[in-house]
């Protein structure tokens, strides 16, 4: 009988022999998927459902460990009373037997079971099979873990001792050591950022695929359980020390083809800047500084795109005084517009045109101030009043929204675009306006870059034949992540209850109705980054602290924050909420 | 002569305890070799050693021509090996167990191993965790014993068995090995008679020592119980013959087990050790008395080093 065919029949006598716990192991699965099919507000609400999807995470777990270890203690690696040693069965058969059963019990079929409930729920088979592998790096590590422990031990009681020996290992090995190397050299402590999740999952798999290898060909359990136990300190020590993912991902200059960047340039709407409090650290000590925004207005562009500034390098040049130099992210500062119509806000027109030929009730609109720079409160005060000339470059991300997902408003029908699908659960006519209930599952991604608004994805109400859109304010959302593990990311299911609002000033020509609504469609618009822009703006005679200029911006005079003309909150407009829809 | 085993100078230590020292030993091809010992006289740690299930500490070990620590999977599809201390799959009942293991073998014969299985009243759907040590030992001889293997190594297996199994277990290897191929066995054993009816070479250790190791038929010609009758109150002498084990005086008796037994020479030796002796009476001894005999003498040698 050839190799591959021993490999099977091991693998048929181990899913003989773990008949039993396979069947439960089966059960556990499908309690999972129908807890997430169950959607956030299944199975009596959010709350309940969060202690069902945990506990069944557990059990997972639990079930994983448990039942890997007996599928390798069947044939046990260590002592001499092992029955497959004695018989002619090759170690690498055994060896492969065990690792293929054991990844296609705890990694193929999980991911194949959720990523049939991601299919169901309206995903791609792309998105579905990147769902399932959320939950099969999960159950890699786990299975790698306890593949590790069963490898250097003959039975569950072994394992459990073993198991506890080095969570208190590796415990020490985080609490004493790695404190310890980091006061030792400090550079290792500048790039500890907290847990890298895929670091330690793909260390810990690598690790157990080494220790099983070498353990399963020379059957030397004391050196292996040191394997083990320098592949945990590795993977934890990798975990702390690998850099952490740049907060902005890596996007390269705006192409051409999207816009002619040569002919973009930048101006200040204001001279007078916002000023607002903030904190920074400086040796160790929390200090009060300044925040200082302007407000950008950008030209030379299409019209639907818009700029987001993301970083600044910035110097304050004083006649008589030092100058002031800071260079770092840009943060947004924000301020509501007085009006809505006079100057629309960029995001907005970008909607509006990725949205084609319609009206679009917009929200209020708002200034974004991009901070120049923070200034430590004494030196902020030393140079209140003074004129200079402020000459600072800014890094931008340009984006356009983009129509990704459009759907009849109906009951029951289903949306999709790359990560994420959803499902229109019902429709609900006002007077006037609209509810209407959404189910949403999607492959959570890291932050979109310049975050807080600017990666706000909308859900719109769209009549093309009225030639009308309006976007939907979320009225209620649960939402839950659908693994509790140590995966980077997990699987959401959100539920919306969305509404449309109409602003007094619109009512007249906007009558949604069940006529209205009849006609109309769910569209999704999002935004694109298209690349990263830099420019220089200079001005001169800048003051950092003055009277409020005109309506655009300004500060109030007691220096804490915005002025009351651009205080939001006024009024009982729309008030798009700052994240959006996501 | 062609050997199934040998071993040279074969040394098993864990720690300072030297489970097996300087053990040299041949097995020839074809024989029933017993290996028999006290408990903890180094018969596992040898067998495990000469299986690769310990590595030798120093010497080495060849089995079937083949180096033990290189012992794989081509060396054990000629090997059958049973043991009291095997972990069975106890899930499996033993036609399963004949199923998991049948592919292993290519040599697999199953007419055989169903004969072999009625021969030995193994129960074929009953689980191997509900049956009796005695069943289960059978089930591990006819799974070691299917593939006709050319050699069977068992480690104790008749320990704790009742006598009718061990009856049917000894007549399942005699059987197997009784056909047209020679096989070799090697069995380790402190119940000496199993050990009688099935070997034809044996083999002691005591202390990780081999003591001897030669053909039962030579081992039983030259052990003899000797009674000598003596004119007047017997007392042992001094000088008495390396050979004479266990020497007493009883009266005017003096017993010995002469373990160079010649029955031309025993006259004219008894006559020179004791001049007053009037009648010598030689009888047989079973292999159980010749253990007990060599036990005892090494447990005094032992005393008196």
């Amino acid at each position: 009988m050839n190799a591959s065919r021993l490999i099977r029949h091991v693998m048929w006598v181990d899913v003989q022999a773990q008949r039993g716990l396979l069947a439960v192991w089966g059960c556990v699965l499908l309690a999972q998927a129908a807890i997430f099919a169950a959607g956030p507000d299944g199975l009596g609400g959010s709350s309940a459902r969060i202690n069902y999807d945990f506990g069944i995470a557990v059990v997972r777990f639990g079930w994983t460990i448990i039942v890997a270890a007996l599928l390798v203690q069947s044939d046990v690696l260590v002592g001499t009373t092992a029955f497959w040693m004695t018989r002619p069965i090759p170690r690498t058969v055994l060896l492969t037997a065990k690792l293929f059963s054991a990844a296609l019990w705890f990694v193929a079929i999980p991911i194949a079971v959720m990523a049939v409930v991601l299919l169901q729920l309206g995903m791609s088979p792309l998105d579905a099979f990147a769902g399932g592998g959320m939950i099969g790096l999960e159950q890699a590590v786990i299975l790698a873990m306890a593949v590790m422990a069963a490898l250097v031990t003959a039975n569950i009681g072994q394992l459990v001792v073993a198991g506890i020996a080095g969570v208190t290992l590796v415990s020490v090995f985080n609490g004493l050591l790695l404190p310890v190397l980091t006061l030792a050299w400090p550079s290792v402590g500048d790039t500890l950022r907290g847990v890298q999740p895929t670091v330690y999952a793909v260390a810990v798999i690598a690790g157990g695929l080494v220790v099983a290898a070498y353990q399963y060909v020379t059957l030397r359990a004391w050196h292996s359980v040191v394997m083990v136990a320098c592949a945990m300190f590795l993977a934890t020590a990798l975990t702390r020390l690998w850099p952490a993912p740049p907060v902005l991902p890596t996007i390269g200059p705006v192409p051409e083809s999207a816009m002619s960047t040569s002919a973009v340039s930048m101006t200040a709407s204001s001279l007078a800047p916002r000023i607002e409090d903030t904190g920074r650290i400086v040796q160790g000590k929390r200090v009060i500084s300044k925040r200082v925004g302007v407000e950008i207005r950008s030209t030379g562009h299409p019209p639907g795109v818009y700029f987001w500034p993301v970083a600044v390098d910035t110097e304050i040049r004083f006649p008589t005084l030092a100058p002031i130099q800071w260079s770092g992210p840009s943060t947004p500062l924000r301020g509501e517009r007085a009006s809505r119509v006079d100057d629309e806000d960029k995001r907005w027109r970008s909607i509006r045109l990725a949205l084609g030929d319609v009206d679009l009730v917009t929200p209020r609109g708002w200034i974004d101030f991009a901070s120049i720079a923070d200034i430590l409160e004494a030196e902020f005060h030393a140079h209140t009043f003074m004129p200079g000339q402020l000459k600072t470059d800014i890094t931008m991300i340009a984006y356009r929204y983009e129509v990704t997902a459009v759907a009849p408003l109906r009951a029951g029908v289903g949306f999709s675009r790359s990560g994420r699908a959803g499902r229109i659960l019902s429709v609900t006519s006002l007077n006037l306006g609209a509810r209407i209930e959404l189910r949403q599952t999607s492959l959570d991604a890291p932050p979109r870059p310049g975050s807080g608004g600017v990666g706000t994805s909308w859900y719109i109400l769209r009549n093309r034949a009225r030639r009308q859109a309006l976007p939907l304010v979320q009225k209620a959302i649960s939402r839950f992540t659908g693994t509790v593990g140590i995966a980077a990311t997990g699987v959401t299911a959100t539920r919306w209850v969305l509404e449309v609002q109409i602003p007094p000033e619109f009512e007249q020509r906007f009558t949604v109705d069940a006529a209205w609504l009849d006609g109309a469609e769910l569209v999704l618009v999002e935004p694109r980054p298209l690349g990263v822009l830099t420019r220089s703006l200079v001005i001169d005679n800048f003051i950092l602290a003055g009277p409020p200029a005109g309506g655009a911006s300004g500060q109030p005079n007691d220096g804490s924050s915005a002025s009351p003309l651009t205080q939001a909150g006024k009024g009982g407009n729309l008030e798009p909420r700052p994240d959006g829809v996501r | 002569m062609q050997y199934a085993i040998e071993t040279e100078h074969l040394t098993r230590r864990f720690g300072r305890t030297e489970a097996v020292c300087d053990l040299t030993l041949h097995v020839p091809v074809g024989s029933i070799f017993a290996l028999v010992g006290p408990n903890g006289a180094g018969k596992t740690t040898t067998i495990k050693t000469m299986m690769n299930l310990l590595p030798p500490s120093a010497g080495s070990a060849r089995v079937l021509e083949t180096d033990s620590r290189k012992l794989g999977p081509a060396a054990l599809r000629r090997i059958g090996y049973v043991s009291e201390n095997q972990d069975l799959h106890e899930w499996m009942t033993v036609a399963q167990l004949m199923a998991y293991c049948a592919p292993f073998y290519p040599t697999w014969d199953s007419t055989f191993a169903a004969a072999l299985a009625r021969q030995l009243g193994v129960p074929l759907d009953k689980p191997i965790k509900s049956c009796s040590r005695g069943t289960r030992m059978k089930a591990a001889l006819l799974v070691s014993l299917a593939y006709r293997p050319e050699l069977l190594i068992m480690d104790e297996p008749f320990g704790g068995l009742d006598a009718l199994v061990r009856e049917e277990f000894s007549s399942g290897i005699l059987e197997a090995v009784g056909g047209d191929r020679p096989w070799t066995v090697f069995v380790s054993s402190h119940d000496i008679d199993e050990v009688e009816r099935l070997a034809d070479w044996v083999g002691t250790i005591n202390e990780g020592r081999l003591e001897f190791a030669e053909p039962v038929l030579s081992v039983i010609a030259r052990f003899r119980q000797v009674e000598v009758g003596l004119s007047d109150a017997a007392t042992l002498p001094s000088g008495l013959p390396a050979s004479w084990l266990l020497p007493e005086a009883a009266g005017r008796t003096i017993r010995f087990v002469e373990s160079a037994f010649s029955d031309a020479d025993l006259g004219p030796k008894v006559r020179a050790a004791l001049p007053g002796a009037l009648d010598v009476t030689a009888s047989p001894m079973s292999l159980r008395q010749i253990f007990i005999t060599l036990a005892k003498t090494f447990r005094r040698s032992e005393k008196r080093a």
